[in-house]
């Protein structure tokens, strides 16, 4: 297949030796990348009961044949582990220029496995790769270490850092590049912390070779005009998720007060429009012909984003209206290293415990200036830090109040209430890595769209089709915001690769990664029991707006989860049947 | 005939059918219901999510009021 | 007609580099491109860089073996003439002329209808009467 590098770059950190392999192209041809074939490598290297923050954990830098081309919205990263956050696998996501760059280098992936004795970072140019001493820049914000990296390996340098929250091992912890892209969930940044490592840093000269250039410039950029550019995707560029604010306040389902309600009376203050007065420059990822980022700033406090998980995450969920705050709030966790999605989530969790007399931690809804102080305090476990580290699940735990945790395996709930999307509650009890709302997104076609919300019916089948195809889009690997037909995505990987793809090969590819993703969580195991909601979702009805008095019956939840296990050809516990596996070639 | 007045935004890239402008004041027949704002609007329905009245989401089979605060907004995919 | 940029539309996403490589040269590598942008924090701003060719005639007037003309509104460069002396890439105001093996790659506007304005997603290139 064309449009590989067929090189895997394969570092030992403890051994201090990097060596080049080839790529498994059998693997290749069943997951094609990003986060499918990423799951293979580490389901095959790292064996059961592996604890996430040990040296036998791996973590894989994954890119996909869509790398380093002109196919747009291409530009991301998939890296993947086991999450020291859920034990379950984990890959994650990341945006900026960094995947580009490790094409252009000859590589389609880097392998680290160890830990390095002290502190350091791996230096990639091309065929050279090297540990580097980062003891002058452990400690310090990822914003700043990557401004020291630039200035020692040049401007045209792309790097993945971590920040404090990283080194210290907090289980929210993201790994940062181009100061405001993330790969935001699972704890990723403290597996890297683990392993001593500051920074991945790469220059690429090679460059990815094309066969037929003439011809991919010429369809690809019709697609361009005619699918990319379009009424569909263009809300990406001229607002970006903050879109989405009026999308789930209007429908019911914006998380306020730690899904106490789905209804935030200050939703003005934090949506598109509020993002627009704010926004003084707008921001791609390599290949990326819509451009989301937004660059924002009020008052003193500049950020790209606030995206729309960390307006209602760390915004309406903790009960804060005032935009300044959020950016700031944004800022802090972008630069120690934290995921906006859980500590927006456990911070309101803490909120609400002292409101309702379970433990106080001194902060409360809409007290901007102890919010402020939380991310710093988390990413150095100090004070309340060193509790709300423990993520929503843990804390808990350890205080009480399990029922209103908003976690699914130990992963805090992003922003969309499913007491207002059913289906949105299925997809997180069933996605791979816990609470997650990029494993399928079905609010677009039932709270946003035109289905019922309120209803069961359908919604399995809806969220399995889902899974594939998002699935199969992060391993070409394509950005969500472009939302494309599967059969333009298997025109393009045709293209691309030269080798012939249709719509059903990438649906059952799909169908492969998501459940070689269950097979890694089977064998740590995770059954059915672990595919569950938080009590709140179906105990406590919303307060007010659209969705007041609703809940998610949980008899409702268990017809849609029973069905979904047919539809998957899982058995009753929740594993793969072995004529599902079979047929998937697993 | 008797018409009513409401007052309708376009968010995000749908401003386009406004011309750029973001907010316009429309008259419509009174027994107007939302999908009949879309057709004057030669808005598709495919190039829409929904449209909330007064801040909530509503059906295109909604009667609309006089006064009443229409938003249109666009598809979007993947938060 | 000449390349133009717009540093105010540009988000960075580098389209242009890739397939201008592309087309040139069957490889996707920025480093290969005959037009550069950027675009990057630093600091509390975001910076946007942008190199294009603007026709300036710097090249054409310093080589000494005419390697380089300009006919028809494109330049063009011609290998047999050239002594690789590198001194067109010390003179372009632009830096958008790079070395190759035997010789120097230049913008010749892809023969009227650049790949890299076709690529641009949000007209941050466009092509504009140059005097």
């Amino acid at each position: 297949m064309h449009s590989y590098q067929g090189r895997v770059l394969r570092v030992n950190l403890g051994e201090n030796n990097a060596q080049a392999e080839p790529l498994n192209m059998d693997w290749a041809a069943q997951y094609l990348g990003g986060k499918g074939l990423g799951i293979k490598y580490l389901y095959e290297e790292v064996p059961a009961g592996t604890d996430p923050l040990s040296e036998r954990n791996k973590l894989i830098l994954m890119t996909g044949p869509f790398t380093g081309t002109v196919v747009p919205c291409s530009g991301k990263l998939a890296i993947i582990s086991r999450s020291p956050a859920t034990g379950t696998i984990l890959d994650c996501s990341i945006g900026g220029h960094f995947a580009g760059e490790l094409k252009f280098a000859g590589y389609d992936a880097v392998i680290l496995e160890g830990k390095a004795a002290k502190p350091a970072y791996l230096y990639i140019e091309d065929d050279e790769a090297r540990l580097l001493d980062a003891g002058e820049l452990w400690g310090l914000g990822a914003h700043r270490a990557e401004d020291v990296l630039r200035e020692k390996h040049g401007p045209e340098a792309k790097a993945l850092v971590i920040g404090p929250a990283g080194e210290n091992l907090v289980p929210m912890a993201c790994i940062s590049s181009e100061y405001y892209r993330q790969a935001g969930r699972g704890g990723i940044g403290a597996v890297m912390g683990s392993k001593n490592l500051k920074a991945v840093v790469i220059k690429g000269a090679k460059g990815l070779r094309v066969t037929n250039a003439e011809r991919l410039l010429e369809r690809l950029q019709e697609i361009m005009h005619q699918d990319t550019l379009t009424e569909d995707n263009l809300w990406a560029y001229t607002d970006g998720t903050p879109m989405i604010v009026e999308l789930s306040q209007t429908t019911g389902i914006l998380p306020t007060h730690n899904f106490q309600d789905g209804n935030f009376p200050g939703f003005e203050s934090i949506n598109a429009d509020a993002i627009r007065e704010a926004r003084v420059g707008k921001r791609a990822c390599v290949s990326c012909a819509l451009g989301c980022g937004n660059f924002t700033r009020r008052g003193a406090s500049v950020v790209e984003g606030p995206e729309y998980e960390t307006l209602a995450l760390c915004g309406s969920n903790c009960g804060i209206a005032d935009l300044e705050a959020i950016i700031a709030f944004n800022k802090a966790c972008d630069d120690l290293g934290l995921d906006t999605i859980s500590v927006g989530n456990v911070t309101a969790l803490a909120m609400e415990m002292a409101e309702k007399g379970i433990h106080d931690f001194g902060l409360r809804f809409g007290d901007i200036q102890s919010y402020l102080e939380v991310p710093g305090k988390i990413a150095v476990r100090e004070g309340i830090g060193a509790d709300l580290a423990l993520g929503a699940k843990g804390l808990a735990r350890r205080y009480g109040g399990e029922d209103m945790a908003m976690q699914v395996k130990g992963l805090e709930f992003p922003g969309y209430e499913p007491r207002g999307s059913w289906s949105m509650g299925l997809a997180y009890a069933t996605s791979d890595r816990g609470a997650c709302h990029m494993r399928a997104w079905p609010v677009a076609n039932e709270a946003y769209g035109d289905l019922d919300p309120f209803t069961s019916e359908g919604k399995a089948q809806l969220v399995v089709e889902l899974q594939h195809y998002n699935a199969v889009k992060f391993s070409t690997i394509l950005c969500d915001f472009w939302a494309l037909s599967l059969d333009t995505l298997a025109e393009i990987l045709t293209l691309v690769t030269g080798k012939t793809f249709s719509t059903t090969d990438l649906e059952k590819i799909g169908e492969r990664t998501v459940n070689i993703a269950r097979l890694f969580n089977v064998r740590e195991g995770f059954t059915a029991k672990d595919d569950t909601l938080p009590e709140r979702v179906f105990k406590d009805a919303l307060k007010t707006g659209p969705t007041a008095g609703r809940l998610l019956p949980r008899a409702e939840y268990d017809k849609m989860l029973k069905e979904y296990y047919i539809l998957r050809g899982w058995q009753e516990d929740g594993k793969p049947t072995q004529e599902k596996m079979q047929e998937l070639g697993l | 005939m008797e018409r009513i007045k409401i007052v309708v935004t376009l968010a995000g890239s749908l401003n386009k059918y406004f011309q750029g402008e973001k907010v316009r004041a429309i008259s419509m027949p009174a027994k107007a219901v939302a999908g009949d704002l879309l057709q004057q609007l030669s808005l598709p329905r495919e190039s829409i999510s929904f449209v909330a009245v007064n801040g909530v989401k509503a059906s295109l089979e909604q009667a609309l009021q006089e006064g009443d605060k229409v938003k249109v907004y666009p598809p979007v995919s993947g938060g | 007609m000449g390349l133009k940029f717009a540093g105010d539309k540009c988000i960075g996403c580098k389209l242009c580099q890739l397939a201008c490589s592309a087309a040139g040269e069957g490889v996707f590598n920025p480093l290969l491109a005959r037009l550069f942008v950027s675009s990057y924090y630093e600091g509390p701003e975001l910076k946007v860089q942008g190199r294009v060719c603007t026709l300036c005639g710097t090249c054409v007037e310093t080589c000494p073996t005419n390697a380089i003309t300009f006919a028809e509104g494109q330049l063009s460069f011609i290998p047999e003439n050239c002594d690789v002396c590198g001194m067109c890439i010390a003179v372009c105001p632009e830096q958008v002329i790079t070395p190759r093996e035997n010789g120097v790659a230049l913008c010749n506007l892809c023969g009227g209808s650049p790949w890299c304005i076709k690529w641009c997603p949000h007209e941050a290139l466009v092509l504009e009467e140059v005097s």
